[in-house]
């Protein structure tokens, strides 16, 4: 499988002196989730915005090797003023993609994520579950190869988080992209990933790397296996020692 | 329905119990209190209606008058929001732009209007253009401040979109910057119309040429000592501030109140 992205000896330092985030190196593949967790304030969310080129590492390098990426926010941030289909199709706008196919796109993929007879409505009326599919959608249009997740579904309750994670996990299995997945959630970091990467506190290294054996699909019930369980304690562990 | 009526009067119903005490207060001072001779210091309600409103030919002169302040308040509005957005657009473009441009938006809202009026006399004459500016002298500050600050408001997040994809500025500008602007240019632009209609009045006393606008005929009466019929000016002035103020609410309802809740003040 091919290699989507590369990060080596990423450092950044904020102006003010702050060093965020400490020559950290990760590799990310076609077909894999790569789950990157760490303390809050540890700079995983600086890797990702790193990764996706909003922000230049201070020294070191990134190497992308597909234009075709997906990036999903903390928070939904969907623009208010429009509906729920023209949200979807703002990225199709702004890489010039002509209306038909922008609007044959948007209905693939907001049905994709089960939202098809929303399109007219906008996202104050939706729930925060809702707005998130949202934003899967929009970042699905670009039929991304490279999917960055910035703790997406951290402002959700359990039930909705566990929703959205199948509904992930399902989108995965059918589109193959590769993802990296930040998260401050060990269960979520194992239910998700192939391999979930540690991160120190500040300035953030990579200090543990799991490996997590379960082959996709996954089902739900895995979230209650004793073999689950058991992985997600040993990547809590990974974390308190680090810290 | 019936709980909409019921609604409708418990919102009409308070102000217009408070509309009943003044006028009952007015026709008490003008009848009880003030001497027949001193009565043209506040004429009867029924005075004010009948002579002001009442007489065709008054009521002509009163229209027609209206009509031109409108006209004046509306030009310089217009001018307003073109120049205000403009120089808010402009100035959003660098911090560099925006310090060097921001202290003059300040500057032409703090003159007094009235010390510029003889430059204006000088400059655009004593009639119609004079008017015009002096309403945009009274609206542009809140248009400019409040688009600015609207632009300026965009969520860092909503940005980070629109880099992902490097969009450029005028893309950026007109599918994020002026629509998130918005509503606050709706709440500059209810400011300003205000501020226009007052202008359009105020220019009146000092630029007198030409047709005459309410404010000429307020001086008019006043000079003539015609108090009824210098009421009924004002209150027609006094009404045409409100119709502004309520038709540009409802203006802004209708275009961001589907996505945005500031538009139901």
């Amino acid at each position: 499988m091919g290699e989507l992205l590369a990060l080596d000896d990423v450092d950044v330092s904020f102006p003010g002196g702050v060093h965020a985030v400490d020559r950290v190196g990760l590799h990310v593949r076609a077909g894999e989730i790569v789950a990157l967790m760490g303390p809050s304030g540890c700079g995983k969310s600086t890797v990702l915005q790193v990764a996706a080129g909003l922000r230049a590492p201070t020294s070191g390098t990134v190497t992308r090797h597909t234009d075709r990426i997906g990036y999903v926010f903390q928070d939904p941030t969907l623009l208010p003023w429009r509906t729920t289909r023209r949200n979807v199709e703002l990225f199709g706008e702004l890489d010039g993609l002509p209306r038909t196919e922008r609007r044959a796109r948007a209905d693939r993929v907001l049905t994709a994520v089960g939202l098809a007879e929303f399109g007219h409505v906008r996202p104050a009326r939706l729930s925060g579950g809702m707005r998130m599919r949202v934003a899967l959608a929009r970042a699905l249009l670009v039929e991304p190869e490279l999917f960055l997740f910035d703790e997406p579904f951290a402002a959700l309750d359990e039930l909705t988080r566990h929703e959205l994670g199948d509904e992930l996990l399902r989108l995965f299995a059918r589109h193959g992209f590769g993802a990296l997945f930040v998260t401050h959630s060990a269960g979520e970091a194992v239910y998700l990933a192939d391999r979930v990467l540690v991160m120190s506190p500040r300035p953030g290294r990579i200090v543990g790397e799991v490996a997590v054996p379960f082959g996709y699909p996954r089902p739900p019930e895995l979230r209650s296996s004793p073999e689950f369980a058991a992985l997600v304690g040993s990547v809590s562990q990974t974390l308190v020692r680090a810290s | 329905m019936k709980v909409r009526i019921v609604r409708m009067a418990k919102k009409v119903l308070p102000p217009l119990a408070v509309l009943l005490v003044v006028l009952g207060a007015w026709t008490f001072v003008s009848h009880v209190v003030l001497s027949p001779r001193r009565r043209f210091l506040l004429p009867p309600v029924d005075e004010v209606v009948r002579v002001g409103f009442g007489d065709p030919d008054n009521l002509a002169e009163l229209l027609a008058a209206l009509s031109l302040t409108s006209r004046v308040a509306g030009l310089g509005l217009l001018i307003s929001v073109v120049l205000g957005v403009g120089l808010a657009v402009l100035m959003a473009q660098s911090r560099w732009l925006e310090r060097a441009v921001y202290p003059y938006v300040v500057v032409v809202q703090t003159i007094p209007v009235l010390a510029l009026v003889p430059l204006f006399g000088f400059w655009f004459g004593f009639g119609f253009a004079s008017r015009v500016l002096v309403c945009v002298l009274l609206s542009l500050f809140p248009l400019v401040a409040n688009t600015l600050f609207g632009i300026r408001s965009v969520p860092e997040a909503q940005h980070q979109l629109f880099d992902l994809h490097r969009a450029g500025r005028w893309t950026r500008l007109w599918k994020l910057q002026l629509p998130a602007a918005l509503p606050a240019m709706f709440t500059g632009l209810r400011i300003a119309s205000g501020g226009s209609v007052i202008g359009a009045v105020v220019g009146d006393f000092f630029f007198r040429q030409g047709e005459p606008g309410l404010g000429v005929l307020i001086d008019q009466y006043r000079s003539q000592l015609a108090s009824a019929r210098m009421f009924a000016a004002v209150i027609l002035a006094s009404a045409l501030g409100i119709a502004v103020f309520v038709v540009f609410g409802a203006l802004a309802r209708w275009v961001v109140g589907r996505w945005h809740e500031s538009a139901d003040g």
